[in-house]
């Protein structure tokens, strides 16, 4: 009867698990085709804008400019792609986002890992991942600050010295004034 | 009957005066004009913090922040008063050192009966203020070399709190150049001499090396030695060293 038990516990977790995964997938799946879409859509928009504006800023197509048919005209349905957009994205993946911003992001991210479910080592693994990279993103601030901090100590010192050394000759003038108008 | 000779008070004080400006000049440069308000209980923060200045060195250690804490305040003021200490004890040591070196070579110059050479004086004046000058880099660097791993200590025990990590791991970062010395390489590397020794935080000691320390292998924020420009790092949870490099190891490293 135990074993019975177990048998089904066990089946259970794997429909479970199989039904998650599905999920999971169909959801990714939906998101990067809606993204997709998203994407598309913007972007013909943006083309019929320029379009529009162009239109609205000559009033008529002017002498020279390639007319629609002809070689190096864009073709009707085809979208014509802005060249920022041609261009690969330039910069890391931190670019523009504070540390604070992403703390906050993995913070969220652990939460959701952790709220989902704890027993999973993949998930297990995966939050070492996240906290690493939080830590790793402190240390790399950190050494930033340490290697500004040193330069800032070095420039400090250089600058003492080199004051000193160009005060000190005023000084030793004036003592020897002093010391001359009563001895010498 | 021959007379001695010596410096008359009033050319004292004109030359302990002389001393006592360009010591506050000094002073005032390095632990910023700031300081004196916190010093005379005028104020208890600081607000601004000068280029080139050792409170300009702790703000760019902790990480750039526009304001203090209140214990980082404090302890930045710990640190000044003790910098202040030295040069106070500095310059009275070159004072009492060229007054008394002058007051020597007129009574030696009296008793022989001679004219007192310019000459003389004059080195006596230069070998003091460079003595001096020696004296204040040496603790210019130590304490500012103390106030930077002070100030990455405490951005090391505030990050590594935030993320649950109660001892953090940390190691130092060598400048490699011909005038690195033996304990730096000694005590801040593992005998490849490429790979960083891992310590915990609270194995840092807070106080100055000895030779004995040194010979240990103890490790210390001030450095290995005055002019020590080791920078302590944290060691970020799950890294490690993989030949002299870090990369993830997904472990918690062993210190």
């Amino acid at each position: 009867m135990k074993d019975l038990g177990k048998y089904y516990k066990t089946k259970y977790l794997n429909l479970r698990s199989q039904y998650i995964k599905t999920i999971d997938f169909a959801y990714r799946e939906g998101y990067v085709k809606g993204r997709e879409d998203a994407e598309k859509d913007s972007l013909m928009q943006q083309v019929q804008t320029q379009q529009m504006q162009a239109q609205q800023m000559q009033g008529m197509p002017q002498e020279g400019m390639p007319q629609e048919g002809q070689e190096g005209a864009p073709q009707k349905g085809q979208a014509q792609l802005p060249q920022q957009e041609r261009q690969p994205p330039e910069g890391t993946m931190f670019d523009g986002q504070s540390p604070e911003e992403i703390d906050g992001l993995i913070d969220a991210l652990q939460q959701t890992i952790e709220k989902s479910e704890k027993e999973n080592p993949t998930l297990e693994k995966s939050l070492k991942t996240l906290q690493s990279i939080k830590s790793m993103n402190y240390s790399n601030n950190l050494n930033k600050d340490g290697k500004m901090a040193l330069s800032e100590q070095e420039s400090l010192i250089q600058r003492l010295v080199s004051k000193w050394d160009s005060e000190s000759s005023d000084v030793a003038s004036q003592i020897m004034a002093s010391v001359r108008s009563e001895s010498f | 009957m021959a007379t001695i000779k010596s410096l008359n008070p009033f050319s004292e004080a004109h030359i302990s005066g002389i001393l006592d400006s360009f010591f506050d000049q000094t002073a005032d440069d390095l632990l910023s004009p700031e300081f004196k308000k916190v010093k005379y209980g005028r104020s208890f923060i600081f607000s601004s913090f000068p280029e080139s200045s050792l409170p300009s060195v702790f703000k760019l250690a902790i990480g750039g922040k526009e304001s203090l804490s209140h214990t980082e305040n404090e302890l930045l003021t710990k640190v000044l008063k003790n910098v202040d200490n030295y040069i106070d004890s500095l310059r009275a040591k070159t004072k009492a050192n060229m007054i008394s070196e002058i007051d020597a070579y007129l009574s030696e110059s009296s008793l022989k009966s001679v004219i007192p050479k310019k000459e003389v004086i004059e080195s006596v004046v230069i070998k003091n203020l460079d003595k001096a000058k020696t004296h204040l880099a040496t603790i210019s660097e130590a304490e500012a070399t103390r106030i930077r791993n002070l100030g990455r200590v405490v951005s090391i025990a505030k990050s590594s709190a935030s993320i649950g990590v109660e001892d953090p791991d940390v190691y130092f970062v060598i400048v490699r150049d011909g005038a690195t010395c033996h304990y730096c390489i000694h005590n801040h590397l593992m005998p490849d001499k490429v790979t960083p020794r891992v310590f915990k935080l609270s194995e840092v000691k807070m106080s100055f090396l000895s030779k004995e320390d040194k010979e240990q292998g103890e490790v210390s924020c001030y450095g290995q030695h005055p002019s020590c420009r080791c920078s302590l790092n944290q060691l970020p949870r799950y890294f490690g060293f993989k030949k002299g490099k870090l990369s993830y190891t997904g472990d918690e490293p062993v210190a």
